[in-house]
């Protein structure tokens, strides 16, 4: 039985999608044209998008819960409107924030769960398949199937049936970092290994600048961050199977990437606040400290986060520019009153393992049917069609898994390298701690004793710990 | 029901008992709809709940004692029940105590009134609000957080920072870069020694340009060399356009204003003291023979006030290297207190107002009595009053406990991550909630720490009321 | 000495000049009166802090919230503005709220989850009293065996965290629906119901312990005078105990106007939700917008604060209507 995922509060879930190279350039192919033909599709005037013309008037009501609250939710309803006008359908949406899982639990024990729900962990669509709660979704979504990858599908497959569709996705394998900052420190290019990210942090030290603002107050952050230097070091193969564990956390792999993440870790003076400033950093306020408001500087020159900072960015200042020039063609400038910039680069490997370079951790909200009325069923094939992702994608902070959606759907090109490269990956694997079940809170807390203490002794007995935690849980 | 008596004699009796059995069955029915709703939503999810301990995560099949097992066998359920004991011991007998001398000392002052307002308000606002504004003030920056501004406004009073105060992890040391090693005791000194009409160069780096430009630097200016003056130049040694070139002054470098230096004598004692104008220059005039070395002071790196982390997890009971066991049950928490203070805010209002009835209630001719007999006012209070009171104290007492023993919403609200299971802030009853809550998360472990939650809450309560309805 | 236990629930808030007998002690301590008055002042002041921040915070501009904190607000008194409430009340405008919240009385409005929250709070809080009270009647003067044990067991009940009763209860409404054809999930009764339940326990405590200080030869010459023992209770038991009814309605009001989990599990998707729950939704999905809680929690805490007042000028009167003694 595949253990099941805990829907961790603030975690967005993964999948685990591995293309073997054969296929990814047939799909690659099907791909460039779907995408060529959806590119003239989207040759349309901005904020104006049209539903699949099959759809035509229905009517009638759809409840409808996802996560989203406030910015996202308006977001979230920039997409739902133009399938409300087209089809008649009105849409009672209701956000969860991170209570989803308890509401959804909730409302299916008492037999009135919503018609349509999208849900950032896919072990809560295999619980729900099991039940009989939710419909199979191949006869609902028809040909969308194909517009993803066979991973996205395997992860929401219970039974050999669908469940489950994608819709917005997030990319884990990213830095963020402040432009005009590194040109404080004279950095002219952005490190791709390991090695010279630490070169790099060394540099911006002596510059008089603070490489690294961690987010550790919750340990999801630093499950993450050690997840991707995991991926790394040990390759997808190696990953997928500590995840299912079928590797011992005391295994050689896993001490590695401990090793090799206590070079950044054991180093206070690169952390913001040093080890007590980074575990009383929370987030959103790690990515603040980079990328500030208005009236204060950055303290810090990079955030290693996901790509969903970005809405946390834009939100602190309309005047960030993606890039690495700052608004107007001027130089990017660290005072966010002035011409403040921001970018990323994908999280290096070190220069043995350069294999693992496209080898990408990600994450993505999943929608099920519940009722199957005709207005749920619209509802369902809508948010699986490119034109749904598109909408989203053009507003900023999203990224789709639906290979149709058209790079061009991107408002920047930093947000279209990064959509790229969650579409491109040769290797995609799921967030390792969503997968962990029960034991996820005591990993996260396994890692926040890491942070606290990265001594080689340390990381001995956390990996012991692990080991007993894992077992227990998972049962093998 | 008795029969309607013929007997005249036993008449008004036998029409009593029917009456009581009226009575009898009518007060039972005032138990009704209470038992009804108990019944229903309190006592039979307990009862499912206790099922469910015995079976595994999703509640399909059964698993014996296992689930018990587990929990005994990892250190978070100890750490949990540690947290709980730390939380019994301390909140209960504190907040009845303050609403005690609250509701006592009210009665003193014209103003009660207000002042039992102001006391009562936090109830009124809902835990969630009340955890946020705890969490702004408990803020590790002194800018956002009350706490840490008040302790750094003491701190920088008795400990000022110095002109490039350190960073957190870093040292003196680590800014030495050129012509500087490191001194005793946190300076530093010059690499060579100089003797009069010398010159030396220090090259510092880890100082953010801003910081000099905020004090006023200029581009480095090496000073000129001057008979019987030991002169030099202190500057940071980082180019932006040429990051590995070290120990060269070049354009774009600035001088390290406003750094206090002092010149040493071979034997470490101290020539002179001069400071660093703002091409980073400095010269010690008139120094006289012998070696020199010049010392960058300790007090220039002093760094400021970095904030308490009031909410996290570092433990006041000195246990780092203890066994993991061990360290779970003795170690106390910086964000247990955090909290507990939290909670008193929001309760002691409680307390006060229900201490404060009974004290109104209180037979004030058993005091007057006390008074005509010489007692002072703290015997009476201590032999008297507080006897009078032991029941509403009692009560109130109890109250808390178990309050306490279930407390969840200010433990999950405050402290977030170190809430999680396992987290040093962790209690049962969170525990019972973050591994209950979710898609196929371990039903059967939820149930059954809820379970040795009921089973270590009950004994304590009964004891305790035992002591009232003995009464 | 007294025998009888001691009343313990009536909320007082009494004036100093109540009994008079107080009086003549307070003389006795006017050296130390000074003292006294300073102490509770400083006590006073510190504990407003808290409250007056978060206040400072819902009329300061949301923005300046992470930049530096509300006592900033003393040297520069103009950033005081009533920006934030205009948002909550007039639907704001995307950037502040992000969602624009509706206005009026329309469903998923500030004003329509203060209706909500009172639709739900106040029934449940008569309802708990007026249970609570038959029960701690039946426990205290009812006339059959085991009653100690049943208040016991009552009481034990209050251990019972209700996380644990969630699901359990959710589902039990399924079958309720399945078997009478009303299923209260997703209705505010069935919210209703589980608070009043939950209430039970701590409300049956107070007033029993209230309740057995009120001398059972009153309700023996009743009973003998012929009253049934619904009379008794309301004519007697009940003017009786108002104060304590008073203190347990006041506790439980605010327990149920400030909840939030259980509004969440059961309302889900009903558009009318409580004000807890609207100011929750107004949180970012991944971090919390303090400003909105500080101005919601402003606007939520005028109901209770309300009652309150309401209920303790009410129980004052009892009391000095002798209905104690």
């Amino acid at each position: 039985m595949r253990p099941t995922l805990r829907g961790g509060g603030k975690t967005m879930s993964q999948a685990r999608a591995v293309l073997s190279v054969s296929r990814r350039h047939k799909l690659f192919s099907i791909a460039t044209l779907a995408g060529l033909l959806a590119l003239g599709a989207s040759m349309v005037p901005a904020g104006v998008s049209t539903a699949s013309p099959a759809l035509g008037h229905i009517g009638g009501s759809v409840s409808l819960w996802a996560e989203w609250t406030s910015n996202e939710q308006q977001d979230f309803e920039a997409v739902l409107s133009p399938f409300e006008s087209e089809t008649g359908v009105t849409i009672n949406y209701s956000g969860k924030g991170s209570n989803m899982d308890t509401a959804i639990d909730a409302a299916v024990a008492g037999g009135a769960p919503p018609q349509v729900a999208l849900v950032p962990d896919p072990g809560t669509v295999l619980t729900l398949a099991k039940k009989g709660a939710i419909e199979p979704l191949a006869p609902v979504i028809g040909s969308e199937v194909s517009d993803y990858g066979a991973a996205w599908n395997d992860l929401v497959t219970y039974n050999g049936k669908l469940y489950g569709v994608w819709f917005k996705g997030a990319n884990k394998n990213t830095i963020w970092y402040n432009p005009a900052e590194f040109a404080m420190a004279g950095l002219k290019t952005t490190p791709t290994t390991w090695q010279q990210l630490l070169t790099d942090a060394a540099t911006l030290k002596r510059a008089g600048v603070t490489p690294f603002s961690l987010c550790t107050t919750i340990g999801w952050p630093v499950a993450d961050l050690w997840q991707n230097v995991y991926l790394k070091t040990a390759g997808a193969a190696d990953y997928d199977a500590l995840a299912a564990h079928n590797i011992s956390w005391t295994g050689p792999t896993v001490t590695t990437a401990f090793d090799t993440l206590a070079q950044l870790i054991g180093q206070p003076s690169y952390l913001l606040g040093g080890t007590k400033g980074s575990l009383a950093n929370g987030y959103p306020t790690c990515v603040d400290k980079v990328f500030p408001k208005p009236g204060t500087m950055p303290q810090a020159a990079m955030v290693i986060e996901a790509d969903f900072v970005v809405s946390e960015i834009v939100g602190n200042s309309t005047g960030y520019t993606a890039g690495t020039t700052g608004a107007g063609g001027k130089k990017c400038t660290a005072n966010p009153a002035d011409t403040p910039c921001y970018d990323f680069f994908p999280f290096p490997a070190p220069a043995a393992d350069q294999m693992n370079n496209s080898a990408i951790q990600g994450s993505g909200d999943v929608a099920m049917l519940f009722k199957p009325t005709a207005a749920a069923k619209a509802l369902v094939k809508y948010l699986g069609s490119p034109e749904a992702g598109a909408i989203w994608a053009h507003l900023g902070g999203f990224a789709s898994p639906n290979k149709l959606v058209p790079l061009t759907s991107y408002p920047d090109p930093v947000t279209e390298a990064d959509a790229s490269e969650l579409q491109h990956a040769t290797s995609f694997v799921f967030s390792l701690d969503d997968l962990q079940g029960s034991w996820e809170p005591s990993l996260w807390q396994d890692m926040l004793d890491f942070v606290k203490n990265p001594s080689a002794s340390n990381i001995a007995s956390i990996q012991k710990t692990m080991q007993a935690q894992a077992t227990a849980a998972m049962g093998h | 029901m008795a029969v309607v008596a013929v007997d005249q004699q036993h008449g008004p009796a036998r029409r009593s008992a029917r009456r009581r059995g009226q009575h009898h069955l009518q007060s039972l029915v005032f138990l009704v709809p209470g038992a009804i709703l108990l019944l229903a939503i309190v006592i039979w999810p307990a009862i499912a709940t206790i099922r469910y301990s015995f079976y595994n995560a999703t509640a399909t099949e059964a698993v014996g004692f296992s689930n018990y097992k587990s929990l005994f066998s990892t250190a978070d359920t100890l750490i949990a029940f540690r947290n709980n004991i730390i939380w019994v011991l301390v909140f209960p007998f504190i907040v009845t105590v303050i609403g005690l001398v609250f509701a006592v000392l009210s009665e003193h002052i014209r103003w009660a009134t207000a002042f039992k307002i102001v006391i009562f308000l936090p109830i009124v606002f809902s835990v969630t609000a009340s955890s946020l504004v705890f969490t702004q003030i408990f803020q590790l920056d002194p800018h956002v957080g009350v706490m840490n501004a008040v302790v750094q406004t003491v701190e920088d009073y008795f400990h000022p920072p110095g002109a490039y105060p350190l960073s957190a992890g870093e040292t003196a040391a680590s800014l030495a870069t050129s012509g500087v090693v490191a001194g005793p005791h946190g300076t530093l000194e010059s690499g060579s020694e100089v003797r009069a009409g010398g010159t030396v160069r220090m090259g510092l780096t880890g100082v953010n340009p801003d910081t000099l430009t905020v004090l006023g630097a200029r581009p480095a200016r090496l000073p000129t060399p001057s008979a019987g003056a030991v002169t030099g130049l202190v500057w940071r040694d980082f180019s932006v356009s040429n990051p590995s070139n070290v120990s060269g002054v070049l354009p774009g470098e600035d001088g390290f204003p406003n750094l206090h230096l002092a010149l040493l004598r071979s034997d470490g004692s101290i020539a002179a003291t001069t400071t660093t104008d703002a091409f980073g220059r400095f010269a010690f005039s008139k120094v006289g023979g012998g070696p020199f070395r010049v010392e960058i002071e300790a007090s220039n790196f002093t760094p400021g006030f970095s904030g308490t982390f009031w909410l996290g997890p570092q433990s006041l009971t000195p246990t780092s290297s203890l066994s993991q066991t061990a360290q779970a049950l003795l170690s106390v928490p910086l964000i247990d207190i955090s909290m507990i203070l939290a909670y008193l805010w929001i309760w002691a209002g409680f307390t006060m107002v229900i201490v404060a009835a009974g004290l109104a209630a209180l037979d004030r001719e058993a005091l007057e009595a006390a008074h005509v007999d010489g007692a002072t006012e703290w015997q009476t209070f201590r032999r008297v009053t507080i006897p009078m009171l032991a029941p509403v104290l009692t009560v109130v007492f109890v109250t808390m406990v178990i309050n306490v023993l279930k407390i969840f919403d200010i433990v999950v609200n405050l402290g977030i991550d170190t809430s999680q299971p396992g987290g040093q802030s962790s209690t049962l009853a969170s525990d019972v909630y973050y591994l209950g809550f979710g898609g196929g998360v371990h039903t059967g472990l939820a149930s059954a720490l809820a379970v040795i939650l009921f089973v270590l809450v009950v004994p304590a309560m009964l004891f305790n009321l035992k002591r009232i309805s003995g009464k | 000495m007294t025998t009888t236990p001691v009343v313990t629930t009536p909320l007082v808030v009494q004036e100093v000049q109540g009994p008079g007998r107080g009086l003549s002690l307070l003389k006795r301590l006017r050296p130390s009166r000074l003292i006294v008055n300073i102490v509770l002042g400083a006590i006073a002041l510190f504990w407003l802090v808290p409250s007056l921040s978060m206040m400072i915070i819902s009329f300061r501009p949301s923005g300046l919230f992470e930049l530096s904190g509300w006592w900033k607000v003393f040297t520069a008194p103009s950033q005081l503005t009533l920006q934030n409430y205009k948002e909550l009340f007039t639907g704001g405008s995307s950037t502040v709220l992000g969602g624009g919240v509706p206005s009026g009385l329309a469903p998923g409005s500030v004003l329509d989850a203060l209706r909500t929250s009172l639709e739900i709070s106040i029934p449940a809080t008569f309802l708990v009293t007026a249970i609570a009270s038959l029960t701690a009647y039946s426990i205290v003067f009812g006339r059959w065996r085991g009653r100690n044990a049943v208040f016991l067991t009552i009481v034990g009940l209050m251990v019972v965290p209700l996380q644990v009763a969630l699901i359990p209860v959710a589902s039990l409404y399924k079958d309720m629906g399945s078997a009478f054809g009303w299923n209260p999930f997703g209705t505010i009764t069935g919210v209703v119901i589980f608070h009043v339940a939950f209430g039970l326990p701590f409300g049956v405590f107070l007033m029993r312990n209230f309740y057995t200080g009120i001398p059972t030869a009153l309700i023996e010459a009743g009973r003998i005078d012929g009253a049934g023992e619904w009379t008794l209770f309301r004519r007697v038991v009940i003017p009786l105990g108002i104060a304590a009814a008073a203190s347990l309605a006041i506790f439980q009001f605010i327990w149920v106007w400030n909840d939030l989990l259980v509004a969440l599990v059961f309302l889900g998707g009903d558009p009318h939700v409580p004000l807890t729950l609207f100011l929750y939704d107004q949180e970012r999905t991944l971090a919390a917008n303090f400003w909105i809680i500080s101005t919601g929690s402003m606007v939520s805490i005028v109901v209770p604060l309300i009652v309150f007042l309401a209920f303790q000028r009410h129980f004052v009167r009892g009391m000095l209507a002798g209905a104690v003694k």
